[in-house]
């Protein structure tokens, strides 16, 4: 009712052009806490979204590390830093399944032109990145390079180690395209063939533990060809080292935003997602790290060049499957425990 | 302890005076000293692992649930043997590689045995994860560990080093070499040397000096550094996660995944006390063992 109220007057406000902000019922505050992968990720987030909302509201945006852990402590431990944390979409689903995380108020953004699967009752999509068919172009030939998981499984069109992430999330389900499984038919992920068909590659898989890792094993020839982020790919390739991917069969998954429960700064995370997902800003982040837009618009925004880089870009993304989060958070357990007895036999 | 030391100390220092002496009792100074360390402990070390073991137990049901599923199948029991494997070869490679070289740097003086200390010293400021992706590089097909090899004629084409029990184990015994040199390093050269001598003096070898004296006048030193090197590589989790392949999984990865990822913190609660246990019961043993060589020389 508060807020409602509040929101009617900062339209009036608006209305009357040029009036100051009204006092508000509550103090404004000059920052709020974002917790943020670090790195590439950071710099793209400050300039495209948090500069941008430091401009629109006075406020600041600091940024700490976001550990997936920590959020759940804070919100058990009733004391929550945090006003609203990047994180992956799986991560986001297990964290609302758990309970930890506040619900949106969806009325303060704008919906129109959202990818599907964007809009959730408690956090956002706000980019896609593609987990990719990748190769080294040294060690594997044009003519036998992979276009398919299934090329990827086929160890007698090329030489060498196909390359995972050590985790179940992604393996399984590369490992289901390539025994066939449609797309569209892919969850719930039937485990028992997704380790029988990793059986057949057992012995010429290296496992990366990181991102910075895969793209270190793949530009070095460890691995000949297998599964990464495009976004690990996309600068080296363009600086010439010897990799290549495409985008069919492509794994989606996406950059998430959460509010924790009992963020003490609720209203003003909200207004932050609004700004995260104005078709602007959208685009500005999507020139810096090659990550998909979630807004139609800002696709638009973007030259040809960088576009056809875009995992959200139309024809990228009808190759692919949503990565399932949902699925994850409900079955990861059990999944983490087959995959993980799988690793040892 | 601590107090029981400084009892027994006394006596032996102190020229016996006659009579009880009230005017400097230690006593109360001993406790004065211990209450701000203990109260630190209890309040931010006991509390929150007694809170870790009860955890283990509370959830999703009361009761050993995280238990039986540890011990009735999963990868939970396999990968904490293989752990308790990995620690132990490591610990061995390091002391077959520390012992000598603590020899040798017992016996430098002046600036030769600061530059000794500076390279035992110096990998220790220098991060994990660093010295790993280092290892990385020199392990990978394209590596020159296998240039060389290759290059010698000794194989045909690279082998696969990394994502081997081979790199996890260098990998490590290079972090944790240093926690062996340091201990046999201190006892070697708090070794009295008039005691070798007079060995020699007797007439024994060099070689008997050697079995006789040198060794066991050291083995305080080295087993320091067992067992802080074992107990250091049971939770070991960046060199194994970046150098192993499938089967160097250890039980600190499989308690980051169910505390980070699955965000299930039971399970995590109840590998991780199944961990501690196991170090514990280890340290036990091992020091009922040496107390027991100990009273088996005197």
């Amino acid at each position: 009712m508060i807020s409602l109220s509040r929101r009617s007057l900062l339209k009036a406000g608006a209305a009357a052009g040029a009036l100051a902000m009204p006092a508000v019922a509550r103090a404004k505050p000059d920052h709020i806490v974002v917790a943020t992968p670090g790195g590439v990720m950071d710099d793209a987030f400050e300039a495209a979204y948090f500069a941008p909302f430091k401009a629109k509201t006075g406020i600041s945006v600091v940024k700490t590390t976001n550990q997936y852990a920590k959020l759940k402590a804070m919100v058990d431990a009733g004391s929550v830093e945090w006003d609203a944390m990047d994180c992956s979409g799986e991560q986001a689903a297990v964290f609302s399944q758990q309970n930890l995380l506040e619900p949106f108020d969806w009325s303060m953004i704008d919906q129109n032109g959202l990818l599907p699967g964007t809009v959730n009752p408690n956090f956002t999509l706000v980019d896609i990145v593609a987990g990719v068919v990748a190769w080294n172009t040294s060690r594997v030939g044009a003519a036998a390079a992979p276009k398919t998981w299934a090329e990827v499984w086929d160890l007698k069109r090329f030489q060498g180690d196909r390359m995972f992430w050590k985790k179940p999330s992604q393996t399984f389900e590369a490992a289901l395209l390539a025994d066939g499984v449609a797309p569209d038919k892919l969850y719930p992920l039937d485990v028992a063939r997704a380790l029988k068909s990793l059986d057949k590659l057992k012995g010429h898989i290296s496992w990366w533990e990181s991102g910075a890792q895969s793209a270190q094993l793949l530009i070095d020839g460890e691995a000949a060809a297998g599964y990464a982020w495009n976004g690990r790919l996309a600068g080296p390739k363009a600086n010439g080292a010897p990799v290549d991917f495409t985008f069919n069969q492509a794994m989606f998954l996406a950059d998430a935003i959460v509010i924790p429960r009992g963020a003490k700064n609720k209203r003003e995370s909200m207004e932050l997602i609004a700004v995260m997902l104005d078709p602007e800003n959208q685009a500005n982040f999507a020139k810096r790290v090659p990550y998909g837009p979630v807004r139609s618009k800002a696709m638009d925004l973007l030259e040809p060049a960088r576009r056809a880089m875009m995992p959200t870009a139309p024809e990228n993304f009808s190759r692919g499957t949503l990565v399932n989060g949902e699925w994850w958070a409900k079955n990861g357990v059990d999944a983490a425990e087959k995959f993980n007895s799988w690793m040892l036999s | 302890m601590s107090l029981t030391a400084g009892q027994t100390a006394s006596p032996d220092t102190l020229p016996a005076r006659p009579g009880p002496v009230r005017v400097w009792s230690q006593r109360p100074v001993y406790v004065l000293l211990a209450t701000g360390p203990a109260l630190f402990l209890a309040a931010l070390f006991l509390l929150p692992l007694a809170h870790v073991v009860v955890k283990g137990f509370a959830a999703p049901a009361s009761g050993p649930g995280n238990y039986t599923r540890i011990v009735t199948g999963g990868p939970y029991l396999p990968v904490m043997l293989g752990t308790l494997e990995t620690a132990l070869m490591v610990t061995a490679v390091c002391l077959v590689l520390a012992y000598p070289l603590a020899f040798v740097g017992s016996r430098l003086q002046g600036r030769l045995y600061t530059v000794f200390m500076a390279l035992i010293l110096i990998p220790l400021f220098t991060s994990v994860v660093v010295r790993s992706y280092a290892w990385m590089v020199l392990f990978q097909r394209s590596g020159p560990i296998n240039q060389t090899l290759v290059t010698l004629g000794f194989i045909e084409s690279p082998i696969r080093l990394l994502q081997t029990p081979f790199a996890v184990t260098v990998g490590m015994v290079h972090v944790l070499l240093p926690m062996m040199v340091l201990p046999i390093l201190t006892s070697m050269r708090s070794l009295d040397g008039t005691l070798l001598q007079a060995g020699e003096i007797m007439g024994a070898s060099p070689a008997r000096v050697f079995v006789r004296i040198f060794v066991p006048m050291t083995l305080p030193g080295a087993s320091a550094g067992i067992i802080l090197v074992f107990i250091s590589a049971l939770g070991f989790f960046v060199t194994p996660a970046l150098l192993g392949g499938a089967r160097s999984t250890m039980i600190a990865v499989l308690i980051e995944q169910q505390a980070v990822d699955l965000l299930n913190w039971p399970m995590a609660s109840a590998l991780a006390t199944m961990l501690l246990v196991t170090a514990v019961l280890i340290y036990m043993g091992y020091s009922r063992l040496t107390r027991r060589f100990n009273e088996m020389r005197a």
